[in-house]
């Protein structure tokens, strides 16, 4: 091994203008890294399937599945010609295979149990070694179908030797999945049809972590989705377009503008947009129930009066305005929200900000520093 | 006598401390009248026992004898006393048959005083559990009420359906009369209580007794030697043997006869040699001879009559072994099912209820569950009400030396 790949989680550099010039690195916020090393020319990642304790907001402990401690799992990021061996070890206490989605591999190496290799025995490990021939967004995923719904996904991005054009200032991924865990428990209910945790990068609003550009910025968000429900995600203030799927970049021109893409179950979504108005938008599902958190009807003592004149009104009581700046803490990302701003956000949702250069770099001051943004 | 008996025993309830049992039982030993009648048995078997024993009395008289109308002077005037001087320990016997009367009126009195202790005991845990389920009842009808609420909120948006509401307020409609019905049970077991301490007039006031009070924890063996032994029903039938054994023994002194002595006194008038005889004096004595009558008949009777009291006693050692084996069956059974809901069904379904609750108020669960582990919980205190109310009985009936018979 001659060298030591490192997290391109950092403030993404600045756009090169240079049409040669390689892709900015992809944040995927509140997902780590996965590192690699170098076996000659080859990158070498390690990763282990286990189960994970996490929190999809503060305080609400989930027992999910993951790798390396993180669910989703650490993001893999490569480029299109790279040779990688990724080194699967298997702590479940059950089988267990990953699958390569959307890459094109040796079908040896696809991850198919039963079919491309045995599955994994808990404890045992399996090599996979394949040369990346495409560049795009695509991810691993357990191909244990229950083992999915327990959270066991990852980004796998390939970016391209020169960044495609017009090249993007900031590039993100979100992955997508939902959850159906009951009040008292922190197991998820992988047999659920319905759904009451909506998460995004494994956080559910107002504990996700808000995308921050700066204004005239050109934004790429790479979007995947691995669970059991389709996601219309729609992007307030702004219009973008498709550049990409689960198969990789698509042929431009990119015409059709849009503020909502489908990202179906299995499907990954490039969007690409200049962040040309400033403000803080939401990025969200736009399906009703995925607004929310532990989803329940708020009728009782709590919030009805049954001698008040609203108690008479059919279909009181309806709002879910529970404003909880708590759960979101305190992160630089954070800086400058009006108090109360999670009052509406639960979910599937985060914010897209789009601020300011100075303001962006008070923030990035703030992330440099591990300082918490101002009250 | 402490100042809370007093007031027990002089029929002023004490307003600030509560009732307890201690004082209850004090006020029905005092006041109770089957205690009283069983007391005045014991007054006539030692009254009687004082009689038991005493001598026949004496008889002194007068006598005219040869009295010869055609002959003057003639006759003999005087006097005599006679005394029967029983003997044959017959005078014993009848203070030992006395004695044990007196015993069996004792031990009679015993039992009245054990029947009237199980009572109060019984009645009193009986009323600690009335009371406490009529308070769950009004929990209970109260839940109902908001459930019927709720349901009404559920249909407002679009949750629940009319089937939802008519069934809400039937339970609510049940709820309110099983609380009537509890008032009812509740004030029966005041006046229940109120017999059992002579107190007819006694009010509702609050207990010093819960039901979170700990059940005794009794050893079969030793309960059942106990009971054996300080029973007042096996008291009673070994009190009527003693007294039958008594009689056995009197009625066998009966057959020594008793002496008979009589001395007289007069004057002779008839006359001799020319001068009136004057006084004379005389003495008899004799006894009876067992000939004929040896009493065989009374002492064969007797006899049997022991035998049987004997038998009858055993028959009641029978009766109160087998009357403990079904109560400490109850016992055992009851306080078993009340500890095992005290110890780990109630703290769960109080949990259940608290999780429910909590989540609830922190706006990720709904309300209606928390209605529903709330009924769960009150429906399960009300059977662990029916554990403790059947353990207390049984433990009033043990540790009144099976008084219930």
């Amino acid at each position: 091994m001659s060298a030591v790949g490192v997290s391109a989680q950092k403030a993404a550099p600045a756009r090169s203008s240079s049409a040669a010039a390689p892709p900015v690195g992809v944040v995927t916020p509140d997902v780590p890294h996965l590192p690699f090393t170098m076996d000659g020319g080859t990158k070498v990642f390690r990763l282990r399937a286990e189960p994970v304790r996490t929190e999809f907001v503060p305080g609400r402990v989930v027992d999910a599945w993951g790798f390396n401690g993180s669910v989703p799992g650490p993001t893999i990021e490569a480029t299109e010609g790279d040779r990688v061996r990724i080194i699967m070890e298997n702590r479940l206490p059950e089988v267990f295979a990953p699958h390569w989605h959307g890459l094109e591999v040796p079908v040896e190496m696809d991850g198919t149990p039963g079919i491309s290799q045995p599955p994994i025995a808990p404890g045992e490990s399996f090599t996979y070694e394949f040369t990346l021939r495409q560049n795009g967004t695509f991810f691993y995923h357990s191909h244990m179908a229950m083992q999915e719904m327990m959270g066991m996904i990852g980004f796998f991005i390939v970016h391209p030797a020169a960044a495609h054009q017009p090249a993007v200032d900031r590039d993100f991924g979100i992955c997508l999945q939902e959850w159906m865990i009951h009040p008292n428990n922190t197991v998820p209910n992988t047999l659920a049809m319905e759904f009451n945790w909506l998460t995004m990068n494994g956080k559910a609003a107002p504990a996700t972590t808000p995308i921050v550009v700066k204004r005239g910025e050109r934004v790429r968000i790479r979007l995947i989705n691995m669970g059991m429900d389709h996601h219309p995600i729609h992007l307030h203030g702004m219009q973008f377009v498709v550049t990409g799927t689960e198969a990789g970049r698509a042929a431009g021109p990119f015409g059709m503008r849009e503020n909502t893409v489908l990202v179906g179950v299995a499907q990954a979504r490039d969007i690409e947009f200049v962040a040309s108005s400033p403000g803080d938008w939401m990025l969200h599902c736009h399906l009703p129930h995925h607004m929310m958190n532990q989803m329940a009807s708020m009728v009782g003592p709590m919030m009805v009066d049954p001698g008040a004149p609203s108690a008479k009104v059919s279909g009181y009581p309806q709002d879910m305005w529970m404003p909880m700046d708590h759960l979101a803490g305190k992160k630089p990302e954070l800086l400058g929200l009006p108090a109360n701003w999670t009052g509406a956000m639960m979910g599937m949702m985060t914010l897209v900000r789009v601020v300011e250069p100075a303001m962006f770099d008070e923030i990035a001051r703030l992330r440099a520093a591990g300082r918490e943004a101002r009250s | 006598m402490n100042l809370i008996l007093w007031l027990a025993l002089a029929g002023v309830p004490a307003q600030s401390a509560p009732l307890d049992l201690a004082t209850l039982e004090a006020q029905a030993l005092q006041r109770h009248p089957a205690i009283r009648a069983a007391a005045a048995e014991v007054d006539a078997a030692k009254a009687r026992a004082k009689q038991a024993g005493a001598w026949v009395n004496p008889v002194i008289g007068a006598s005219a004898d040869e009295l010869r109308p055609r002959e003057q002077p003639s006759g003999v005037f005087g006097g005599f006393i006679q005394q029967t001087i029983p003997l044959g320990g017959k005078l014993s016997a009848a203070k030992g048959v006395a004695a044990s009367q007196v015993g069996e009126a004792e031990a009679r009195l015993a039992e009245s005083r054990q029947r009237v202790l199980f009572d109060v005991r019984q009645r009193y845990y009986a009323l600690v559990v009335a009371e406490e389920r009529l308070s769950v009842a009004k929990e209970l009808a109260a839940l109902a009420a908001r459930t019927v609420e709720m349901t009404r909120q559920l249909i407002n948006v679009g949750i629940a359906d009319r089937p939802d509401q008519l069934g809400a307020d039937a339970e609510a409609a049940r709820m309110q009369a099983r609380l009537a019905e509890a008032q009812t049970f509740r004030l029966a077991a005041w006046q229940r209580l109120g017999a059992a301490i002579a107190d007819p007039a006694l009010a509702p006031q609050p207990l010093a007794q819960s039901v979170s009070e700990a059940l005794p924890v009794l050893d079969r063996a030793d309960t059942l030697a106990r009971v054996l032994a300080e029973s007042g029903a096996v008291a009673s039938a070994d009190g009527a043997l003693a007294v039958q054994k008594s009689l056995v023994t009197s009625e066998k002194a009966a057959v020594r006869p008793d002496l008979f002595v009589r001395g007289d006194a007069g004057g002779n008038r008839e006359r001799a040699d020319g001068r009136a005889i004057g006084p004379q004096f005389g003495v008899e004595a004799g006894v009876s001879i067992p000939l004929f009558n040896r009493n065989q008949g009374g002492i064969a009777s007797a006899t049997s009559l022991a035998i049987g009291a004997a038998a009858s006693a055993e028959a009641v050692r029978l009766d109160v072994t087998a009357a403990f084996a079904s109560a400490f069956a109850e016992y055992e059974s009851a306080r078993a099912l009340a500890e095992s809901y005290r110890a780990e069904i109630l703290p769960k379904a109080r949990l259940a209820y608290e999780l429910h609750l909590a989540k609830y108020q922190e706006m990720v669960a709904a309300y209606p569950p928390v209605l529903q582990s709330e009924r769960s919980l009150f429906s399960m205190t009300e059977d662990y009400l029916a554990a403790l109310d059947r353990a207390w009985t049984a433990v009033s009936a043990l540790r009144t030396a099976m008084a219930v018979r």
